[in-house]
């Protein structure tokens, strides 16, 4: 049995400790906002923050999340910065699919978390490696500026 | 009627005139004589409360003035239903905020207004609702006029209606809400008239999308998220040689695993049945399997690339001949090959389709462009009648074309009917990548003739390809002539004034599964062309957009594209020495794109620092989305441009994920500017129309830079 807490909420899980995080949010805690895109750290879609840190779900052990606490998509908006951030991708109106955006908005709250007004540079590095293949790239910066500046 | 039956009888001619038009006479003639216009809401979460106002099956007005829209075109992005929603809001008269969105199930009311097929693609969203929606609208808002007209015993031509609220010129004011009840026991009007360009106010307004929010906030529901009661959720594992069939497998390890529910044999390979997604994907290594041999075996790419070239010697068939492209013979001629790969369509969700089959009936619910598709496939492998087969779409993870492709959804259905629960089937990310259904390898001959004078003589395009609508199951996409209109698209028809043409297309098919994919045929057609154009303005001494504009003198909204691209993009100024500059402009799903692109080489690696983009799509219904859609097909473009190729090593496909087949990422982004021409024509198409200059811009572009023409992609330096 292991622990963590995700979004506030005490979890107990029976699973193997090899057992990928994205896959315990999304079929054990039922928590689908989360997504599945490549299962090999490629695309960023499955991004959530452990233990405040931005990290890719599908890379990250049941074992390597024990005692922590996970924040996802749905849980980021009851912080101030993820509100600005939500706020400001509906405000630019940024996604097409989506697919892909609860990935990038968790981390650019990752990013204003650590560096409250990033640099153009500073977003490359932050956002390089979250995909998104209907390419809303040029909103996602001009997201993250007017989130900056909120 | 099955679906089937609607193939067939769904002529060419009427795809043809609807395609072109889509409005006028027939989709007119189609409001007004079909009675199940005024059938009740089909849609998924219905909710009414009874009291509500129902005037057909798109829109429903409840008693508390909210406005309930059911639209039955997919939404993977491209903006549609938002679209759709403008067009009905446009002439309905509500307030925008009192509006919501739900997906239609699957039902021919939904499907195209000229034969109820139920379609997402073609850029055709907007263009083959354009008449009918609005209509609906206009609809809806007489009869809530008529209503107040009544109560107030005024005439209803002295009423207005903005808002959601009837007014009258004396002062009295009836909300929607309050009038719903009496309009629903009002006929519905047979053929209403609409607004005229300059009354419109929601077509044509920047309004934010309806999905905004959900998408922002992890509560969007795509196929991957659905969750239906006593669902399995299921993996595949395919052979690593493409389609090789399996010869024996054990799983007892497999079996023995935490979760695992079943493993079995389908068409497509072996099946791992499990609690969770998780459970079933990481027993896959626990199923020892021997396959056979598969039928590209001991093939490499240059195999094939051979079996293109002996291609392109043979004769084939003969598209479009104008002129006598072959009395010309004493100009100067260029001839060029152009090889482009097959490209994977790489959408960010993965494939992924659950199925319910019942007694007679099935229920699935799924990402899907193509929703009559799917009630013919899973009807066909379940052996119910495709009628009673229900669609339930969600939003989609990217679309591109890849989801009107049925494979995913007929080894969900091979699973369901084995193991008799529910079934989700998920592909991984490499099953995504190796499942095929790509974007067509194409093999092109063009040579440009130029006259005496030099000004461009003939153009003699031959191009190998398989057919695409055949592959697709939309084989009436195939002209009577036998050409398919997928292989020539961006070929045929071209809008500039050039004496002598003649396209040729040879049905060259190594048999390797390809689909649509974002564009089409001009996905990589436009790319032949426009270079062969730039090619001849570099040897006949013309500037590139120049030459254009000579080319189109009698085509004035592509004259005017090209004039503000010119303009926008600083043409005619100077620029450094290390900087390469291209134009290209193409006409497709009715929609004139024009595209400079500007490069640099910078230690050996090409950089796309800037794209200047100009569009006319006739009336912009959402001009946010026009520019959204501008951006995606660039990014989309460039990423097949720099990197996109799928190959073949001894069979097998040689990319796997996202490290060897990389789409564009944000730091890698050009500056791209749109500027959206205001047209009075009716729409154009947005989703695709971006993307076919863009590859010959920056290859024009690389041209001016460095004197070499890139004849092969993806580009290598």
């Amino acid at each position: 049995m292991t622990t963590l807490i995700i979004n506030d909420v005490h979890h107990d899980v029976d699973a193997p400790g090899d057992m990928p995080l994205l896959w315990v949010i999304r079929d054990l805690a039922g928590l689908t906002g989360t997504k599945f895109g490549c299962g090999a750290g490629l695309c960023g879609a499955c991004t959530v923050h452990l233990n405040g840190v931005a990290v890719r779900s599908c890379q990250t052990s049941l074992d390597d999340a024990a005692d922590s606490t996970v924040i996802t998509i749905e849980h980021v908006g009851t912080t101030d910065i993820g509100a600005q951030v939500q706020a400001a991708w509906q405000d630019i109106d940024v996604p097409q699919c989506g697919y892909c955006q609860p990935g990038q908005i968790m981390s650019a709250v990752a990013l204003l978390s650590n560096s409250p007004t990033p640099d153009d540079a500073a977003i490359d590095a932050a956002m390089a490696g979250n995909l998104c293949r209907c390419g809303t790239y040029a909103r996602i910066r001009a997201a993250i500026v007017a989130a900056a500046q909120a | 009627m099955t679906i089937v039956s609607e193939i067939t009888v769904f002529s060419r001619r009427g795809f043809l005139a609807s395609g072109a038009a889509l409005g006028g006479g027939l989709i007119v003639a189609a409001f007004a004589s079909n009675p199940s216009l005024a059938e009740t809401t089909l849609r998924d979460d219905a909710d009414t409360d009874g009291n509500g106002f129902a005037p057909n099956a798109f829109i429903e007005i409840t008693s508390d003035g909210q406005v309930t829209l059911t639209v039955g075109k997919s939404e993977m992005g491209q903006g549609t239903q938002t679209g759709i929603a403008q067009l009905i809001a446009d002439e309905l008269g509500c307030s925008w905020g009192s509006i919501s969105v739900v997906q239609a199930k699957s039902a021919p009311i939904f499907g195209f207004p000229f034969n109820g097929f139920m379609i997402t693609g073609g850029s055709s969203g907007l263009r083959s609702e354009w008449t009918r929606m609005r209509k609906m609208g206009a609809a809806a808002r007489m009869m809530l006029e008529q209503a107040a007209a009544n109560k107030w015993s005024v005439d209803i031509k002295t009423l207005s209606v903005a808002e959601g609220v009837v007014a009258a010129p004396d002062g009295r004011r009836a909300t929607f809400a309050s009038l719903v009840s009496d309009a629903s026991k009002l006929p519905v009007p047979d053929d209403p008239s609409l607004k005229s360009a300059g009354e419109r106010s929601v077509i044509g307004r920047l309004v934010k999308r309806l999905d905004t929010n959900q998408k922002t906030t992890g509560q969007a529901v795509y196929g991957i998220d659905v969750r239906i009661p006593n669902m399995v959720t299921a993996v595949v594992i395919s052979a690593p040689q493409f389609q090789a069939p399996v010869q024996t497998f054990d799983a007892e390890r497999a079996l023995a695993r935490p979760g695992v529910i079943d493993v079995l044999s389908i068409s497509t390979g072996v099946a791992i049945v499990a609690d969770h997604f998780w459970a079933a994907h990481s027993a896959s290594e626990d199923v020892d399997i021997v396959w056979g041999r598969g039928p590209f075996a001991g093939i490499d790419m240059d195999d094939l690339r051979d079996g293109y070239r002996r291609a392109l010697d043979t004769p084939g068939k003969i598209a479009e001949a104008t002129g006598d492209g072959e009395a010309v013979v004493d100009g100067r001629r260029i001839t060029r090959e152009f090889e482009q790969p097959y490209l994977a369509h790489a959408c960010m969700e993965p494939m992924n389709f659950t199925v319910s089959i019942g007694d007679g009936v099935a229920e699935v619910w799924g990402p899907t462009q193509a929703q009559s598709l799917v009630q013919s496939s899973v009807g066909k492998i379940a052996g119910i009648d495709p009628e009673n087969v229900t669609v339930h779409t969600t939003f989609l993870g990217g679309g591109f074309g890849r989801r009107s492709a049925q494979d995913f959804i007929e080894a969900a259905t091979e699973i369901a009917m084995a193991t008799g629960r529910p079934v989700q089937l998920i592909y991984s990310r490499e099953d995504d990548m190796r499942a095929g259904r790509y974007r067509a390898f194409n093999l092109t001959r063009a040579t440009g003739t130029l006259d005496k004078v030099g000004e461009i003589a003939a153009l003699d395009i031959k191009i190998a390809k398989p057919s695409v609508s055949k592959w697709s199951r939309l084989p009436f996409l195939i002209r009577d002539d036998g050409v398919d209109e997928q292989a020539v698209e961006g070929l045929v028809n071209l809008p500039y004034d050039i004496p002598n043409t003649r396209i040729e297309w040879i049905d060259h098919d190594p048999g390797l599964p390809v689909h649509f994919w974002r564009a089409v045929g001009a996905s990589h057609n436009p790319f032949v062309v426009e270079s062969l154009i730039d090619d001849l303005a570099h040897v006949s001494g013309q500037d590139p957009l120049g030459l254009r504009r000579k080319l189109l003198r009698s085509k004035p909204r592509h004259l005017a594209v090209l004039d503000k691209l010119a303009d926008e993009a600083g043409w005619s100024a100077p620029i450094n020495a290390d900087v390469g500059r291209g134009v290209a402009l193409v006409t497709s799903f009715e929609s004139i794109v024009g595209e400079v692109a500007e490069v640099q080489i910078v230690d050996g690696e090409l950089h796309v620092h800037k794209v200047t983009c100009v569009i006319d799509c006739g009336v912009a219904v959402n001009p946010g989305q026009v520019e959204a859609q501008m951006h995606s097909s660039i990014v989309f473009g460039l990423s097949a441009f720099l990197r996109g190729e799928i190959t073949l090593s001894d069979g097998e496909i040689d990319q796997s994920n996202f490290h060897d087949y990389e789409p564009l990422r944000l730091p890698e982004m050009p500056q791209i500017n749109v500027s959206i021409l205001e047209g009075a024509e009716e729409p154009g198409g947005v989703g695709e129309p971006g993307l076919p200059p863009l590859l010959p811009a920056v290859a024009n572009a690389v041209f001016s830079l460095t004197g070499e023409r890139v004849t092969q992609l993806p580009f290598r330096p």
